[in-house]
């Protein structure tokens, strides 16, 4: 009896799952036509406009300029268009080297081993210490707060007891600077990697355990396990972690361009100017991102 | 025999230098927090004293209480404590909904939402921070313009269309996550009848736990000390992390206030690493279970 009514039922299904799709993702259909957009629209025109803010809570008023801003943030702004391309030089080298480093970090703090927990919580620190109160007042020290910091001592201090350990070795000057730079670097990956590895470690617990087990008894090496089974299990966190880390890498409160930009919002009251460096920098971004999204798509294909 | 010692010999070799990365990282993200707590720790008159460096002669709570007064733990930690607990509860329900609907629905406009959802994610919200904030100062209801800042209005209501803080990033990680998952899942659902909210509610969500919780976390955490988003939309609610920006610290001397501050932030994150410890255990737990499951 029910399968001669299946035919219908299936198109009904289909049917039923279209409506339940818009119902899922309704909120977000609310915020991205109602809120999204239209403010989207609006710093859009902002950066197309003088503003003049007016006396006594009035509120500000708009003289059209068309694309003044756009022109004088590309040629005129002596800064911008360095700090861009430095911004996305740091994005590009900092993507692949943050997305690996955490990898691993994760799988080795998924392992069994005495002190894990304690471990655990320490790489979370770092998370915390990403935004709000924490990463500001972190900031503020590298400003101003007694001419050195504790951070950047530790790690001076490292860098300069490994240079000296290396030329007392005979190594090549570039190679000790390629060495002393990475190992300055250190720091900040580890420190710019602390969500990324929370969210692989999460992943792996999606992996069920007799799966490795088998792969073992099998006679699998470590290596073939984690490139066979632990690699396509994360791969899509893999993306949420890689368009995170582009995010993350410009939005630091200590990044040299997001600053500027937010200095010239804010404290020169070159708003329109301000507004329209986002939109170029994110616009480029965003095509960047496009154009290496859609060749690893097609890698991925081909290698299929 | 002599092919098992050598695979003994590597494992331990291997421990060692597990050991040893995972001991020197740790020492690399603690060490600032360390210099912190040492100086927060000072008197202030080793503050004041050249040949003091690290570690103070004359350990004083000094910088702890004025610290402990500032933030008036019972009032913003209350406040604090409800923000945070509800916006990331909020924010995991719409992003659980929204993640699952993207990721396991073929519907029309589906590829446009994917990419709404990566430029959401990708825009920092201080673009469109100003006519955000206008939105709400002057927000239309039936004609009328009411007044939501300063009320908790603004946050409820952008977490949940999605905007709420770094939400993007979590809707992202739901749908990565909702995009793994067998189909067997649901399949094995509706042929039993299942509606598809049921579906959704008894069979999806229990699968979902780990991304759940890890959302939740993350949520919690940054709500806690967040600065940009409550202090703008809702600036009348004191958190503890507002208390810390606003710095009243009761201390005159400029290096003494900012030890206070220190010592501050320094409070915050403990029930943080707390909590943490308690999503810790569960991640050890969730493996058990999901070894039993398949």
């Amino acid at each position: 009896m029910r399968l001669s009514g299946s035919g219908k039922k299936i198109i009904s299904l289909e049917r039923r799952k279209i409506r339940a799709a818009y119902l899922f993702i309704l909120p977000l259909i609310i915020g991205i036509a109602f809120f999204f957009v239209p403010n989207m629209v609006k710093s859009f025109w902002f950066s197309l406009n003088e503003i003049n803010i007016l006396g006594g809570g009035n509120g500000y008023s708009l003289t059209f300029k068309g694309i003044v801003s756009y022109h004088k943030a590309l040629f005129e702004d002596s800064h911008f268009v360095r700090y861009a391309v430095e911004s996305l030089g740091k994005i590009i080298v900092r993507v692949p080297t943050i997305l690996i480093f955490s990898l691993f970090i994760a799988s080795i703090l998924n392992q069994k081993f005495r002190g894990r927990i304690v471990a655990r919580t320490v790489f979370f620190v770092p998370v915390i210490l990403a935004t709000g109160i924490v990463g500001l007042l972190n900031s503020w020290d590298l400003s101003y707060y007694m001419g050195s910091d504790a951070m950047s001592d530790a790690i001076g201090g490292s860098q300069f007891a490994l240079s000296e350990f290396l030329a007392s070795l005979d190594f090549n000057e570039t190679l000790m600077e390629v060495v002393t730079s990475a190992a300055s670097g250190i720091s900040s990956i580890v420190n710019a990697s602390g969500l990324q590895i929370f969210i692989f470690l999460a992943a792996f617990q999606e992996v069920p355990e007799a799966l490795f087990e088998a792969a073992y008894v099998e006679g699998c090496t470590g290596w073939e396990v984690f490139w066979k089974i632990t690699f396509p299990m994360v791969s899509p966190q893999l993306a949420v972690n890689a368009v995170y880390t582009v995010v993350d890498s410009f939005t630091q409160s200590n990044d040299t361009l997001f600053t500027y930009i937010e200095e010239l919002a804010f404290s020169q009251n070159q708003y329109s100017t301000a507004m329209a460096m986002y939109i170029i920098y994110l616009t480029g971004l965003g095509l960047i991102m496009a154009v290496v999204a859609t060749a690893l798509a097609r890698m991925i294909k081909n290698g299929r | 025999m002599s092919k098992l010692n050598k695979r003994h010999l590597l494992s331990g070799l291997y421990s060692v230098f597990r050991f040893v990365l995972i001991f020197g990282l740790c020492y690399l993200i603690l060490k600032p927090f360390v210099i912190q707590f040492l100086g927060a720790c000072m008197s202030v008159e080793d503050l004041n004293d050249i040949t003091v460096e690290k570690i103070p002669k004359h350990f004083s709570s000094f910088h702890w209480e004025k610290a402990i007064a500032m933030l008036d733990i019972p009032v913003s930690g209350t406040i604090t404590l409800t923000i945070s607990f509800f916006s990331a509860l909020i924010q995991v329900m719409v992003c659980a909904l929204i993640g699952y609907g993207i990721a396991r629905f073929e519907f029309p406009g589906k590829k446009l939402i994917t990419v709404f959802v990566i430029i959401i994610m990708l825009v920092p919200p201080q673009v469109y921070h100003i006519p955000q904030y206008l939105q709400f100062r002057y927000f239309g209801l039936l004609g009328i313009d009411v007044n939501l800042i300063d009320s908790a209005w603004p946050l409820l209501v952008l977490s949940t269309v999605g905007l709420g803080l770094k939400q993007g990033l979590y809707i992202y990680l739901a749908r990565s996550f909702f995009l793994g998952l067998p189909n067997d899942l649901e399949n094995a659902a509706y042929i039993d009848g299942a509606s598809i909210p049921k579906t959704f509610f008894f069979v999806i969500l229990p699968n979902a736990r780990t991304v759940l919780m890890t959302i939740f976390l993350f949520s919690f955490c940054w709500h806690w000390t967040d600065t940009s988003f409550t202090s703008v939309y809702f600036s009348k609610a004191t958190t503890l992390a507002s208390m810390v920006l606003q710095g009243n610290t009761g201390v005159k001397e400029t290096l003494s206030s900012v030890m206070v501050q220190r010592a501050a932030v320094l409070l915050i994150v403990v029930p943080l690493l707390v909590l943490f410890m308690f999503f810790q255990k569960f991640l050890v737990q969730s493996i058990s279970r999901s070894g039993l499951a398949n």
